[in-house]
């Protein structure tokens, strides 16, 4: 408590430090920053909920993020209104035309020009979101339910139950990731490969540093008074768990999962760049950034703006994380 | 802090069973071609060939039978069941053949049961090895046989060479690359990782902020293929082919240690960010507290404060971090060795699991698990000497 204390308050007087060249040397009374500009009228009524989210609102970089997802979303969703009208479907490919529109550059017409087939590169782009986001976020779903079950379990119950879980997940964290999702994708036979098993793969081998987080959260809130006042007023398991623990150990479980969505983008876009996830003629931006690496002389635009893509798109979600993890005021590490 | 090594190699035990256990399983599903059609080609296999060539290999057994087989190959001290065949029942075995081979069979107490599992015969069949159940068997007493033999990881289904061969070739590689990125990751993360720290909310601090942010978020093979673009293409149209850095490869016209660089660049970005961000954040908390203060008002000056007093604690998490790391690029880079052809571990395993050569794919997993261990040992070792605070104890680590 007092650690959690000191290190708040040195990050207030971080903020308030004179720039004199001798950062972290405290300068005025540690007045919190955020009840110094806030006035008591403002202060009746409100919910941590609504702290955290007016301090996410504060940051401009977060918010900058936020409203690239949206974007991004926005556009991943409605690509099949307008993408097709204004630069050909980049879905199929066109025989008559692919010749004569192959590996061109950038013009008004195809905004980052055409890849080797004649087709639009930014209308791909588009479409390619719709895969990485799709598993971006299923498969940080599949990960937090396995994560927090058996860290609730392990943490709640604690004894030999929490020695095996953990063991578990120490022997699945040990594993080289990369590698272990390879192997689990080229046991799927080639044609049923596609976004289900990356999908699962991602998701199954993603849950032990959740349930390595969590299960630590759950272990520090246990302790907590309320919790024992629950017990004593004759709460259940189940409801201590998800009433009184989890609401209360659930934020940094929050934060990873925020820059686990692109992680999980990020790790998508290699496994399909490795040939071992998403197959044409479904579109991928570690695919596009494969199938064009032959083109890299005569058009480095191929490779480059899906790169640009999956960069700007996990940049968003890692700023996003970073933000909430300020927000809700979580001390993780980096 | 012998008793704490001794310990710590004791808990690596289960977590190499339980990986290595989980390889097999997860192997033993790999569907699809099958490792002697893919030796073959195109061509059609006579039944029986196959089945003998499988048998060679050791494949007709069941899983887990192999899993026994891979254990006890690994391990010096080898597990050989007796079935109670005598030497003189077997003529094509001359007597003393064990003796040639340098093999020591120790026998131990009977405690297995006399009847071996189904299929199971001599362990591990090697290239000049060439002792048969009768063989061992003279050297037991029944039940349970232990033998010595060096560690071996049996051979490519493809090329038949041995794995330890192989692997032997392509660690060094892996190495190599390993080392130059782990110095550029020192360099250059500590070294902004500090910069941002000092002169914090300086432009160099957003510098090292933002570009951070964004080395975290890069996929490294897209890195990899734009510095090969920049650096091997544009740069050689630019300078008219006077200066230009090698895309690929390990070896040739080109010093060895060009080919190195655009690699380890790409390998070392993404953990170059999280170094510099965690000594800028372990910085600025060590500032933060009461006897940087002290020392300050002793009248020490900055530069003897930040290197005497700050660095000695904000270092340990860094180190830590930095040793994790190196562990993880021991274990190969598959995307980084993928873009740059270069022959290292992670990309020989990648190969191997396309083309269902079991023998590599286990075997490289083996040491890969074998060095990231050593690394963690060696942080943990490494922290008693950081932070005299740490005891070796009892506690959990």
């Amino acid at each position: 408590m007092s650690k959690d204390k000191q290190s708040r308050e040195s990050r207030i007087n971080e903020e308030h430090s004179v720039k004199d060249g001798r950062s972290g040397m405290p300068a005025g009374p540690p007045v919190s920053a955020e009840l110094a500009h806030v006035g008591h009228d403002e202060l009746a009524g409100r919910t941590l909920f609504g702290d955290a989210l007016r301090r996410l609102g504060r940051n401009k970089l977060a918010v900058a993020a936020l409203v690239w997802i949206i974007i991004v979303i926005i556009a991943a969703v409605t690509a099949d209104l307008w993408v097709p009208r204004f630069f050909g479907d980049p879905r199929t490919i066109n025989s008559v035309t692919a010749a004569a529109n192959r590996l061109q550059g950038p013009s008004s017409h195809h905004l980052m020009g055409t890849d080797e087939l004649g087709r639009d590169i930014f209308g791909r782009v588009v479409y390619g979101a719709r895969t990485s986001l799709v598993v971006g976020f299923t498969a940080v779903a599949i990960s937090l339910t396995i994560g927090l079950l058996l860290a609730a379990v392990a943490g709640f119950y604690g004894k030999w139950l929490d020695t095996i879980i953990m063991r578990i997940t120490d022997i699945f964290l040990a594993f080289p990731y990369i590698l272990f999702s390879i192997l689990i994708l080229a046991i799927v036979p080639p044609e049923a490969r596609g976004i289900g098993p990356v999908i699962l793969a991602i998701g199954l081998l993603g849950w032990p540093t959740f349930a390595r987080l969590y299960r630590g959260s759950v272990l520090s809130v246990k302790e907590n008074d309320y919790v024992d006042a629950g017990r004593a007023l004759g709460a259940s398991d189940a409801r201590l768990m998800f009433r009184h623990i989890a609401p209360n150990a659930i934020a940094p479980v929050i934060v990873y999962a925020t820059m686990s969505v692109g992680g999980a983008i990020l790790t998508e876009a290699a496994l399909s760049f490795l040939g071992l996830g998403i197959q044409p003629p479904a579109i991928s931006w570690g695919k596009m950034i494969e199938s064009g690496r032959g083109y890299l002389i005569v058009s480095p635009g191929l490779v480059f703006w899906p790169g640009m893509a999956i960069l700007s798109t996990v940049l968003a979600f890692t700023l996003l994380g970073d933000g909430v993890r300020d927000a809700i005021d979580v001390k993780m590490k980096d | 802090m012998f008793q704490y090594i001794s310990r710590r190699v004791l808990q690596f035990i289960p977590v190499f069973l339980g990986v290595t256990l989980l390889l097999f399983l997860t192997a033993n599903y790999l569907p699809g071609a099958d490792p002697i059609q893919l030796k073959m080609g195109e061509k059609a296999i006579d039944p029986a060939t196959k089945a003998r060539l499988l048998k060679n290999l050791g494949l007709d057994r069941p899983w887990y039978a192999q899993y026994v087989d891979y254990l006890s190959a690994l391990s010096p001290v080898h597990v050989v069941y007796y079935d109670g065949t005598t030497p003189e029942a077997d003529p094509k075995v001359p007597a003393g053949a064990l003796k040639q081979t340098g093999t020591v069979a120790l026998i131990i107490p009977r405690i297995a049961s006399e009847v071996p599992p189904k299929g199971v015969t001599t362990i591990s069949p090697r290239e000049g090895m060439t002792y048969t159940r009768g063989e061992v068997a003279r050297w037991a007493i029944g039940g349970l046989t232990l033998e010595f033999d060096p560690p071996d990881l049996g051979t490519s289904i493809y090329n038949g060479r041995k794995v330890l061969d192989i692997l032997g070739e392509t660690y060094p590689y892996t190495v190599k690359l390993a080392l130059s990125a782990i110095i550029l990751e020192i360099i250059f993360g500590i070294g902004a990782g500090i910069v941002s720290a000092i002169k914090k909310n300086s432009f160099w601090d957003v510098l090292v902020t933002l570009s951070t942010s964004i080395l975290v978020a890069l996929p490294v093979f897209w890195l990899g293929i734009m510095l090969q673009y920049t650096f091997a293409i544009w740069l050689k149209d630019a300078t008219g082919g006077a200066f230009y850095l090698p895309a690929t490869g390990a070896s040739g016209e080109f010093a060895d240690w060009v080919y190195l660089i655009l690699p380890s660049i790409t390998l070392a970005s993404v953990s170059t960010a999280y170094a510099a961000r965690i000594m800028r954040s372990q910085l600025l908390e060590v500032t933060g507290q009461d006897y940087i203060r002290t020392a300050y008002a002793k009248g020490l000056p900055a530069r003897k404060v930040l290197w005497g007093h700050a660095m000695k604690n904000a270092l340990i998490p860094v180190v830590t971090f930095i040793g994790l790391d190196f562990g993880g690029m021991l274990s190969g880079a598959i995307l980084t060795e993928s873009v740059f052809n270069w022959p290292g571990v992670g990309y020989t395993i990648f190969r191997a699991i396309v083309g269902r050569d079991f023998p590599i794919v286990y075997g490289g997993v083996t040491i890969i698990l074998f060095a990231v261990m050593f690394m963690n040992l060696l942080v943990d070792i490494s922290y008693a000497f950081l932070d005299p605070r740490i005891r070796f104890g009892g506690g959990e680590s």
